[in-house]
């Protein structure tokens, strides 16, 4: 078992909770370099335990709800998380330096068990992360509801909470991706995202990036953020720490590289086998770097593991403060604070006046200091012409 | 070593026009102009320096390659093809490498320069990016003396600093993809003003500081240079049809080509020396009269806004007092004696027109500032041949000065490039 191989400093536990957080599990455990984690699936019904091949299974209230699932009934899940079968859960994540938990909300288990076991970590002084999958939006209102519920919930206890809308999760994928295989991958995704977030607190032995930093940047409420993840193989040539990067960037969860034009803060972290050289974590950490921009606050952890021995991979989490809460200084405190002025950005003047750009409307945007250089000079500083007769 | 003669092509896709330079290089090295293609892009198929319309510029690329064939009565050698890029996705940086300089006497030698040099240019950039060029500005001894050629100086530690030109790969294949179109599957981008440089500043003016402007139809490149490297370059998406376009919205004439015409021709400015208040445009509805004033004040703003991001983007880079030689001003633009005038002004320095300099050849009709970057393009493909195939020692026993490298094709071996590689 991991425990015997990885530092007990860096024991990193996952958990799944319902039937979608098991899923994950299910792939998470198949993925090779996730034999450090310690994993293991709880849930109220019974066959999706049974069809997840994890040693590490939970029954949750068997006992009266027959192992068949608490139907999207918040009320079951709470109640079969504070019967006594919860204790093993209780047992299994004492002794873990971080815990990561998935699921869906929406559902009943998921929703109810993750505020029930950000409770407990809280109470055993383990760091706890979410990673939550929100329901679609076909599925209508009043699941959403019991999603938004969950968060509320979930917020008070848990250190840092990630919640991915299903919706991003297959907008990346074609229409005709077979049904089968876009919940799979969308599963393999997030597993994904918790790999690269274990590997945070890990990153001790060259560059040191961990918790703590990953709590400072997320602590402003109201951030948003999204996470990427690339790997690549050695045998992929000499720009394989390139081939990693760019899959970073086309990871779904990311949204793409422009959006990283607009963040605030980022954590990056660079996981290689023992042969890693300086030279590639250097090529790729300044490429990141050059990616988005200067402003943004960079954590930066490296690392390296036999696991990966072969291979690397880079996690990106980015983070977007939804709105920028100045913390006021000492002798402010209390006052009420001006809005600041804006930093320029690239964003263009609202076409509030119907402006003609001539033969470029069509053409890519040309914004150079926050001046739409495409509309004409004199409309723009607002002269007036004598045009004639 | 060079037994026959060598064919060079350059080929430049503008916003106005399609140019095709087909040259020859003596075994001496010298460079002469066999012929020369040119085609006017449909209105509409390049805009702002991006090809919007491949299939049209696929056609006239043919056409003016058939034409500079014809009248060089030779073929294209596919393996000396240069193309020349330019778009608003073009970045600059610098990147610095250093060296520690070992041996007993401390003294710097090539192998040094290489060094340093080969770690200025191993920088990040963003994954969908390529290098394109790079060149080096210069040399700093232990941090204190900075110099252009530091060999047999001693010193401790040697430091590098390359200004790197790097763009989206998408962009840059989009100009190669015509090419490839046509069969030509190995042509060669350069970032155009590298061209121009190579075509119209004098040696003089590249040692003692000049900035360099290149302002075609759709779009304008600057770049510093200084002690023979360059410092700082920049591209800004506005060039002479955004005049045009401005005249066409603001005087209510939607007769785009109309304007780009007239520009070409000079025509407001010959009305103005005639000293006509009025000049008479023919409109959507009848001739009208309108003020000469009113069109200059439309150019004025225009380029004045336009030199004015120039010299703000500029003195970031606190190197604007190193301009000794003042300004030099190619591409079609410099044919406007307003846009010259405004450049002084905005810079406060003489401004000079690039005409390509030291041409020779049977093609007369190229003295004018609007091929500089094309006729630069085949010079610098002739000291690129050069480099390329003169093995290990630079041809007449030339240093290492300069670096000029592509990593677009892969497949060259960097490090012979650099040893080989030029001055401007």
């Amino acid at each position: 078992m991991a425990e015997e191989t990885t530092d007990i400093l860096a024991k990193a536990t996952v958990l799944g909770l319902g039937s979608a957080g098991t899923k994950v599990m299910k792939e998470l455990s198949l993925i090779g370099a996730s034999s450090w984690l310690t994993i293991g699936a709880a849930d109220t019904d019974k066959s999706s335990l049974d069809n997840s091949g994890l040693a590490n299974t939970f029954p949750i209230g068997f006992e009266w709800t027959q192992g068949t699932g608490c139907g999207g009934n918040v009320i079951k899940g709470e109640r079969a998380f504070a019967h006594p079968s919860r204790n093993v859960i209780n047992d299994f994540i004492k002794e873990s330096s971080l815990l990561i938990v998935a699921g869906g909300l929406g559902g009943g288990t998921a929703t109810a068990g993750c505020s029930s076991i950000a409770r407990t970590s809280r109470k055993l002084g383990i760091p706890s992360v979410f990673i939550v999958t929100l329901p679609f939006s076909f599925e209508g209102h009043s699941k959403r509801e019991l999603a938004d519920g969950g968060i509320k919930m979930l917020l008070p206890d848990a250190d840092i909470v990630i919640a991915i809308p299903n919706d991003i999760l297959y907008s990346s994928m074609p229409a005709h991706t077979p049904a089968e295989e876009a919940f799979r991958k969308s599963d393999i995704e997030i597993a994904r995202a918790i790999m690269g977030i274990a590997e945070i607190i890990r990153c001790r032995n060259l560059l040191s990036a961990d918790l703590s930093d990953f709590k400072n940047v997320l602590q402003k409420r109201k951030s948003v953020c999204c996470i990427g993840l690339g790997t690549a193989q050695r045998s992929e040539g000499e720009n394989f720490c390139h081939a990693a990067l760019e899959r970073l960037m086309s990871s779904p969860l990311l949204g793409g590289p422009d959006s990283l034009k607009d963040i605030d803060a980022a954590i990056l972290t660079l996981t290689g086998g023992p042969e890693l050289n300086i030279g590639e974590v250097r090529h790729s950490l300044e490429a990141v770097q050059r990616y988005i921009g200067s402003e943004v606050r960079l954590i930066v952890g490296a690392n390296t593991d036999p696991l990966y021995t072969g291979f690397v991979q880079i996690t990106l989490v980015s983070v977007r403060y939804e709105f920028m809460p100045e913390i006021p200084s000492s002798e402010e405190k209390g006052e009420l604070q001006d809005f600041t002025e804006q930093p320029s950005s690239d964003q263009p003047e609202l076409p509030l006046l119907p402006v003609s750009k001539g033969i470029f409307a069509n053409t890519s945007r040309n914004i150079v200091a926050s001046q739409d250089l495409d509309i004409p000079t004199f409309l723009r500083q607002g002269v007036h012409l004598d045009k004639g007769k | 070593m060079f037994k026959n003669r060598q064919i060079i092509t350059a080929v430049e896709i503008g916003t106005s026009k399609i140019c095709v330079l087909i040259g020859e290089a003596s075994p001496q090295g010298h460079l002469s102009v066999l012929s020369h293609g040119e085609t006017v892009v449909e209105p509409g198929a390049v805009l702002k320096g991006e090809i919007i319309d491949m299939d049209r510029v696929t056609k006239n690329l043919d056409e003016a390659i058939e034409k500079a064939e014809y009248s060089a009565d030779t073929e294209i050698d596919s393996s000396n093809l240069y193309i020349a890029v330019t778009g608003s996705h073009i970045r600059a940086m610098r990147g610095s490498g250093h060296v520690i300089v070992t041996g007993e006497s401390r003294k710097v030698n090539q192998e040094h320069m290489v060094e340093a040099l080969k770690n200025a240019t191993m920088v990040g950039i963003p994954p969908e990016c390529v290098i394109l060029n790079s060149i080096d500005g210069n040399f700093v001894l232990d941090g204190l003396r900075r110099i252009a050629d530091p060999e047999g100086q001693i010193a401790d530690k040697l430091e590098a600093f390359a200004h790197i030109i790097y763009g989206n790969r998408n962009c840059i294949e989009n100009f190669q993809a015509p090419l490839r179109e046509l069969g030509y599957d190995n042509s060669i981008p350069v970032f155009s003003l590298i061209s121009a440089a190579s075509g119209v500043l004098t040696d003089d003016e590249l040692k003692n500081g000049v900035l360099l402007i290149d302002m075609g139809a759709g779009i304008t490149e600057y770049m510093l240079f200084h002690d023979s490297g360059a410092h700082a370059s920049g591209v800004i998406a506005v060039g002479t049809d955004h005049i045009a376009n401005d005249l066409s919205v603001g005087l209510d004439i939607n007769n785009i080509s109309l304007f780009r015409k007239m520009l070409v021709n000079n025509t407001f400015h010959s009305k103005k020396e005639q000293g006509s208040a009025f000049i008479e445009i023919e409109g959507n509805i009848g001739t009208r009269k309108i003020p000469a004033v009113t069109i200059e004040k439309i150019i004025d703003l225009r380029v004045r806004e336009l030199f004015n991001l120039i010299l703000s983007q500029l003195q970031t880079t606190k190197m604007l007092p190193f301009i000794d030689r003042g300004i030099v001003l190619t591409g079609g633009g410099a044919l406007l004696p307003q846009v010259r005038d405004i450049a002084g002004a905005v810079f406060e320095t003489p401004v000079r027109v690039g005409n390509p300099i030291e041409l020779s050849g049977a093609v007369t009709n190229l003295k004018s500032p609007r091929y500089g970057m094309v006729f630069g393009l085949l010079k610098h493909g002739e000291r690129d041949r050069q480099i390329r195939y003169s093995g290990a020692s630079g041809p007449s026993g030339q240093m290492i000065r300069h670096i000029d490298r592509k990593l677009i094709s892969a497949s060259r071996e960097t490090l012979r490039l650099i040893k080989n590689a030029f001055k401007f």
